[in-house]
């Protein structure tokens, strides 16, 4: 395996072995490694000091089920610190079987100020003219991309949200039927990419051709045990396919913690027109696809594929993260303005989350009404064109709620809440305080746990073990969706790491890969200016009441502090 | 005039426990004994014991020991545990 480096502003093209302190490492934890070794932790985001990497987790390529996610990481310009953004679709596996460990992106832009695309086979790499391909939606990019290279490409690339520097853009990869709508979505590394002038990657690795295994039978014995609990278990062998992860919609809503009109409640009184069950049956109904992998070998499936009223294809795919902040978030109760909302922001390359949060913020000052999903859909078409209030609601809730003179922001560290209110679920308010990555809900959430979500005892807890196995899954490239699985069965992660390299982990493999993940991220945050201040959830949450819960975030500031120690 | 002996609850069904027979079904109307519990009530409604639920009465968090009244509505919502 190699590292890959490209030079934006020199043309420079270099493979290089992986540095023996980088072969431990993988996808989130090689980003961490990565930003320690090499980026200035001031650095301007959005300047030439700051670099991005692609690195797969460290058991991907081998086309087993939910284990093929690529990370992208850098400086991020949303939160000024650490950002790994993993993703599913095909590029992971592809730069596994093109032998990368990992491709770093350097320099830039251009000095002529022109657009590039990077092309990469097994032949090696070269930037070629992104030309007529800047200016355009991701749609029509992955089209004319496709035209031009084949349909069996890898693609990653940036959409007008990243040309134009949003800082909610993200990176968007190709799924397995060449719909370039899987993100890296969070923190704004597509606009680090849009700041070199970088449109796109190909991914040219047509022919299977897996990393070695050291221990085949080893690793196909863990696979198969781990398959087994995949295809058997009601969660991941019938729930994800059928309803996706949009099945959280009744659960959040139960539980108290929906985000609704701005994080004001965390019951949307509507919640059943936007739930599973609902998206489910009307997409159905007019001839939709559930059951949707977006990585080839998934056997999970929680994709869909949600169709229009007109029974043609809207978007792919909606999901809860979605729902809750553009659907209860926004008070919008229509599957399809949330779907249109959805497609926009995907031809756009944006989070969801931060977009969703920063139209929240826009109807506190009554830029919106809550409820009124046509005026939402307005504001959705200023981001696409760029008008001054769009580029305010596409550089995030942070952002907007500064211009707009709004206190009632629900960020940590600048980047939004995801569907989970902290207030209603305090070990995952602990995850979104403490994480380095900001406000992140696939960075520990405890939403499953058989505990009294409103009392702050015991959240740091539950807190820190699904904050230490996220970093670890995040670095092997393992899916939230597939984690469930290795949960049953917590001997199969060191048994596959195992049988792929020839190591010799223990037990507790993954919980100290997490943990060596989130200090190096900590301690670039440090170099970058960051304090315990900064691992706080918002403090209007901590004083307003939740409704109907009337709870407020009380975890104990001391208590957050500590919960990396030891 | 004697007391009614049973009362109507209604259960809701959410995600895979709505798919019964082949058919999607999303609510059951049941008469039960009168004191009977939430659990008397998944009994009678055949939940199948290996998916794994929350419980709401009236859209409240409630346990299996819970003591239904007349007119109550349960609702069973499998848990996931991502989004």
């Amino acid at each position: 395996m190699q590292i890959l480096r490209v030079n934006l502003t020199t043309n420079a093209v270099l493979y290089k072995d992986v540095p023996e302190s980088w072969r431990a490492y993988g996808g989130r934890a090689l980003v961490a490694r990565f930003l320690l070794d090499e980026v200035p932790p001031t650095c301007e985001p959005l300047g030439p000091r700051n670099k991005l990497i692609w690195a797969p987790g460290l058991l991907v390529g081998h086309m087993l089920s939910s284990v093929d996610r690529i990370s992208v990481g850098g400086k991020s310009p949303l939160t000024g610190g650490v950002k790994e953004a993993n993703a599913g679709g095909t590029t992971g596996m592809k730069m596994a079987w093109l032998g990368l460990h990992a491709l770093i992106i350097e320099g830039g832009p251009p000095a002529d100020g022109s657009w590039k695309i990077l092309y990469i086979d097994a032949e090696g790499a070269r930037l070629e003219p992104a030309g007529d391909l800047v200016g355009l939606g991701l749609k029509e990019t992955g089209e004319r991309l496709t035209e031009r290279y084949g349909s069996k490409i890898g693609i990653s690339a940036i959409g007008p949200a990243g040309e134009r520097l949003y800082r909610s853009a993200g990176v968007t990869h190709m799924d397995a039927d060449l719909n370039l709508t899987r993100l890296s979505a969070r923190g704004g590394l597509g606009a680090v990419m849009g700041s070199k002038h970088l449109k796109a990657i190909i991914f040219d690795q047509p022919r299977a051709n897996r990393p070695p295994v050291v221990d085949e039978q080893r690793f196909k014995d863990a696979s198969r045990a781990y398959l087994k609990i995949l295809r058997e278990h009601p969660q991941t062998g019938q729930i994800y396919p059928t309803y996706g992860t949009a099945g959280m919609v009744e659960l959040c809503n139960a539980v108290g913690a929906l985000p609704t009109r701005n994080f004001s409640a965390g019951r949307f009184e509507a919640a059943d027109r936007i739930s599973g069950e609902a998206i489910h049956d009307l997409n159905l109904a007019r001839g939709g696809q559930i059951a949707h992998a977006c990585m080839p070998g998934c056997i999970i499936k929680c994709s869909n594929i949600y169709f229009g009223p007109d029974g043609k294809p809207l978007v792919t795919p909606l999901e809860y993260e979605t729902i809750g902040l553009m659907g209860s978030n926004l008070g919008i109760d229509d599957p399809d303005v949330i779907a249109r909302m959805n497609d926009i922001a995907n031809d756009m390359g944006m989070d969801t989350i931060d977009t969703g949060a920063a139209l929240g913020v826009a109807a506190e000052v009554g830029l919106l009404a809550f409820g009124d999903g046509e005026r939402a859909l307005v504001l959705m078409e200023e981001v696409k064109t760029g008008t001054p209030l769009g580029r305010i609601l596409g550089n995030g809730a942070a952002l907007a709620g500064q211009v707009l003179g709004v206190t009632r922001v629900p960020v940590v560290k600048g980047q939004a809440i995801s569907a989970y209110d902290p207030r209603g679920t305090k070990g995952t308010g602990v995850t979104y305080a403490t994480s380095p990555q900001g406000a992140d809900h696939t960075n520990g959430l405890t939403i499953r746990a058989d505990v009294d979500h409103t009392d702050p005892k015991g959240k740091v807890e539950l807190s820190r073990p699904a904050q230490l196995n996220m970093g670890g899954y995040d670095s092997l490239g393992v899916c939230l969706m597939g984690t469930f699985a290795f949960g049953v069965d917590p001997t199969l992660i060191p048994e596959l790491v195992n049988g792929r390299y020839g190591w010799d982990m223990e037990p507790d493999y993954l919980q100290q890969l997490g943990l060596e993940c989130i200090r190096m991220e900590r301690e670039f945050n440090r170099r970058a200016g960051f304090t315990a201040a900064d691992d706080r959830i918002p403090e209007w949450m901590t004083v307003e009441p939740l409704s109907p819960l009337n709870s407020v975030f009380d975890v104990p500031d001391e208590e957050l502090d500590a919960i990396f120690d030891g | 005039m004697d007391e009614p002996e049973t009362m109507a609850v209604t259960v809701r069904l959410l995600s895979i426990l709505r798919h019964r027979d082949g058919a999607i079904v999303d609510q059951l109307h049941l008469q039960l004994p009168l004191g009977s519990q939430a659990s008397d009530a998944l009994r009678a409604a055949e939940i199948p014991s290996q998916v794994e639920f929350i419980l709401t009465v009236n859209g409240e968090l409630a346990h299996e020991g819970v003591t239904l009244n007349q007119g109550d509505q349960i609702s069973l919502i499998p848990i996931i545990a991502g989004g």
